[in-house]
């Protein structure tokens, strides 16, 4: 396939039409600077979770208007991540019942077609009073919101309870997860732009990219995502990915406490809606050789146990299928899963021991 | 050994193959064919010097036309006929080798995505032996630097890999000098441990003659107890091509045959037929590494954890009747402990492995004892500990992404998306039919149409199998797609999601 090696190379050009000073500044400084920082955010706009969260006050239209200070907040966070260093780069995912997408990406590969509403961002006038990058980012997360309500709730009407199970989180993070694996990979090898003969020289100080994922939850867990969920969890783990949880409102999520706490990233509960946007900027806004000096807000004690498949108990001793792993908290002699049996004289022993155990 | 300068001389003498090609053949799997003839003049058996010198020397002589009546006997691999790697390497119209080899390397990568999938039972929990040559042959420097310390390297590496995907596994290490069996490493569940045995290279240092019997007995001894939900396995890397056996091995092999313990080999230097017998009487593989990549993908290969019906199948063959109404074998049920964890500033207590002191830890739950590191055997009470992550990271094997189909060009239109569903990489535009495909307003309404498009997607998707995609398995149009949500994915994803991520980002 040639065209793909080309292609990357003509998408920078497009990327950095706006602000090309950036570009070439990023590509002469990057050999000292050794950090830099790319920050994929996920925000979790599951109206389901929105409206029931705030239906206790009896106001329909005031999910809304929480939603949009919070966009504030977070479009305040993004601005200050993009002004820290040049070279830092952003991906904003914004997950909803069933569906992730993709709003605003610095990737250097990544079509700029029909991320939700940059096109029409580039369209309007430049404005004197901002930064045009901010502007880039605001637009497009905004507007990329917008058209995901509207595609939300045209979809609810279209085909209601099919997807409503499935959540946009394990999708957004594993949508994420491939972006920052050709991420590292073009910075690894640069095969494909030292073939081409364009600039070997930035491949080589590139490489030092260290990526992170926050994602800011508003939904709790749902069991039918676990095995995604934890695949997702461990491929990161692979790939020294640090994910970030910042919990905005509702019942912890164990998965996703989980998800922090074996990638080494941070977890924190939001008590207080108005702090967003200083707990944004306090936590999530360091760099990750920064964040080693700092003392985050970490959990202590994450729920490592495990549940029966049968009854939902959190078992100490349990009994797992050889097949399929599933656990059960007695012994049966069938699985549940993958209907397999189990020898006779298996179930006898274990009848046995706690008999003895009894006594 | 013939000298390196003989591969050189031989492109030297071909002008027409360019600068690029050489560096390229270097590196290539079958490019150093020919160094795997070198341990066979110490054979001492002229026989087959002068059949295996024949292939090198119809290689190195100019002429072009293929080496003839060898492809009759091909039992073993150095009288098969020398493919000539460069010949499938074809410049295009520029004259540049860029399209050729990226095919190549990205045919690799499909390949390797394109591996097992088929829901099968696997045998999850998993005891493995890894049996180390450590004779004098291991010195032998035709792999760089040599067998020896490539050998220790690749094995480390090995180690690492194996508990990654085998998380409630166990490995342990046992090495062969002089005539007998060592234990390098204990049976256990600790990447450390093992990793720092295998470092441990003046503890290793190869000599004398090496004993296949008295190996596969040491490794045996610590499989054989095992139930029989567990696999269990020998994993052999053998450089050399005789062994120093105090009884008869077929015995041997008979009560590694009844214990079902697999024995898989990698050989450094040459087909050996009692080699191979071990591995094919137990059900296990057996191969040669050409060169220090190929041993690699040698050993790699057996990491994903072998499927069940092996064993199964065997006894299938002597008692069909039984088999269908009672319990198939290797399943059963197992007691696990899911422990405490104690952190590390809690008051430190010793531990029941080693006798440390130490703050953080795990408790049994059955007998209370402390254990520094999990998945293990408690060693008071003999439970098996596992954490609930342990079992979740196995998941992948029991329920592996299905395969995503190549996408031909007759299947894209303005429909499709024209980026990467995941990574958002720009597809190339369809020839002749140039920038409609761009037009975002309608390639974006189509990925979240619902259940239509991707019935239909699906259903195009499938044909396409037949039709489109050449024998390498690349999609003409760069597009993979999933079968169930429909979307497509780059080559790249592809990979990406099949052996890392184990996770369709469509479909969830
Ligand atoms: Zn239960
Ligand atoms: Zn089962
Ligand atoms: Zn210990
Ligand atoms: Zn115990
Ligand atoms: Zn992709
Ligand atoms: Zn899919």
């Amino acid at each position: 396939m040639p065209e793909p090696s080309k292609a990357p190379a003509k998408s920078t050009d497009v990327a950095n039409a706006g602000f090309s000073h950036l570009a070439t500044k990023a590509s002469s400084g990057q050999a000292s600077k050794n950090s830099t920082d790319f920050l994929v955010l996920i925000i979790d706009v599951n109206p389901l979770s929105w409206a029931s969260n705030f239906s206790l006050s009896s106001q329909a239209s005031i999910a809304s208007r929480e939603l949009e200070s919070v966009l504030d907040a977070i479009l305040i966070f993004l601005n200050a991540h993009i002004a820290m260093q040049h070279e830092n780069g952003l991906a904003v995912y914004a997950a909803s019942l069933g569906l992730a997408k993709l709003l605003f990406t610095t990737a250097p590969f990544a079509s700029k077609g029909d991320l939700g509403g940059s096109s029409e961002a580039i369209k309007s006038k430049p404005d004197a009073n901002t930064y045009q990058h901010f502007r880039h980012v605001d637009n497009a997360v905004l507007q990329g919101i917008r058209k995901m309500a509207r595609e939300v709730s045209e979809k609810d009407q279209t085909d209601t309870a099919s997807n409503q199970a499935t959540l946009g989180i394990v999708s957004a993070m594993s949508q994420a997860l491939c972006q920052l694996n050709r991420l590292t990979m073009t910075d690894q090898t640069g095969s494909e732009q030292s073939l081409s003969g364009k600039t070997p020289g930035t491949l080589a100080a590139k490489s030092s990219m260290s990526s992170r994922i926050l994602i800011l939850s508003a939904t709790p867990d749902a069991s039918t995502q676990y095995i995604p969920m934890m695949n997702c969890i461990f491929g990161a783990q692979k790939k020294g990915i640090l994910i970030d949880v910042c919990k905005m409102f509702g019942d912890d999520t164990v998965f996703l406490q989980q998800a922090s706490h074996l990638t080494g990233g941070s977890y924190f509960r939001l008590d207080e809606q108005l702090g967003l946007l200083q707990t944004l900027m306090s936590a999530y806004l360091p760099s990750r050789s920064i964040r080693e000096l700092l003392n985050l807000p970490n959990q202590d004690e994450v729920d490592f146990r495990a549940a029966c498949f049968c009854h939902r108990k959190i078992v100490d001793i349990g009994y797992v299928c050889s097949v399929c792993l599933s656990l059960f908290c007695e012994p049966r002699p069938q699985c549940l899963t993958c209907k397999s049996k189990y020898p006779q004289s298996t179930l006898e022993r274990f009848a046995q021991e706690n008999q003895n155990r009894i006594k | 050994m013939p000298p390196r300068g003989a591969d050189d001389d031989y492109v030297g003498e071909n002008e027409a193959i360019p600068e690029e090609e050489e560096d390229f053949l270097d590196d290539d799997d079958s490019g150093d064919e020919f160094q795997n003839l070198t341990p066979l003049p110490r054979l001492g058996r002229p026989g087959l010097r002068a059949k295996a010198s024949a292939p090198a020397a119809q290689a190195k002589g100019k002429d072009s036309t293929k080496p003839k009546g060898k492809a009759k006997d091909a039992g073993y691999s150095w009288e098969a006929t020398y493919k000539r790697s460069w010949d499938n390497v074809h410049e295009d119209e520029s004259g540049s080798l860029e399209g050729a080899v990226r095919q190549m390397i990205d045919g690799n990568k499909r390949k390797r995505v394109m591996r097992d999938v088929a829901p099968v039972q696997r045998g999850i929990i998993r005891h493995l032996v890894l049996l180390i040559d450590l004779s004098s042959s291991m010195l032998e420097k035709d792999m760089r630097p040599n067998r020896f310390e490539l050998t220790l390297q690749y094995a480390k590496e090995f180690v690492n890999e194996y508990f990654d995907q085998n998380p409630i596994g166990q490995l342990s290490i046992v090495g062969t000098r002089e005539g007998i069996a060592e234990r390098i490493a204990q049976m256990g569940g600790n990447t450390i441990d093992h990793v720092s045995a295998l470092s441990n290279k003046r503890k290793l240092e190869p000599r004398g003659e090496p004993s296949l019997q008295n190996a596969l007995e040491m490794a045996r001894s610590s499989l054989a107890h095992l139930p029989a939900s567990n696999s269990r396995e020998i994993l052999a890397i053998f450089g050399s091509l005789t062994t120093c056996d105090p009884g008869n091995i077929h015995d041997t092999i008979a009560t590694l045959q009844k214990d079902q313990i697999r024995v898989s080999m990698v050989s450094l230097a040459a087909e050996v037929k009692i080699l191979k017998e071990v591995c094919t009487k137990t059900g296990g593989s057996f191969s040669v590494a050409l060169n220090e990549g190929h041993f690699r993908d040698c050993l790699f290969e057996l990491l994903p954890p072998p499927a069940v019906e092996g064993p199964k199948r065997k006894a299938g063959g002597q008692a069909d009747g039984i088999e269908a109404s009672s319990v198939v074998q290797g399943v059963d049920l197992l007691q696990m402990a899911f422990p405490l964890r104690l952190p590390a500033h809690s008051e430190p207590t010793l531990c029941a492995c080693h006798s440390k002191l130490k703050g953080s830890g795990y408790l049994c739950p059955r007998c209370g004892s402390k254990v520094c590191d999990v998945p293990t055997d408690c060693p008071v009470c003999g439970i098996t500990i596992v954490m609930s992550t342990h079992l979740a990271r196995s998941y992948h094997h029991l329920f592996p992404v299905s395969n995503w189909v190549a996408v031909g060009w007759e299947k894209v239109d303005e429909k499709s998306c024209p980026r990467c569903f995941s990574c958002a990489i720009p597809f190339p535009e369809k020839p002749g039919h140039a920038n409609a495909a761009m037009n975002g307003a309608a390639a974006g309404k189509n990925k979240f149409n619902g259940t239509a498009t991707s019935a239909a997607a699906t259903s195009a998707a499938k044909k396409s199998t037949g039709a489109a995609k050449d024998d390498s398995g690349l999609a003409p149009s760069s597009r993979y797609a999933c079968l169930k949500c429909g979307n497509h994915f780059c080559l790249e994803c592809d990979a990406f999601v099949h052996e890392n991520l184990h996770v369709c980002p469509g479909c969830c």
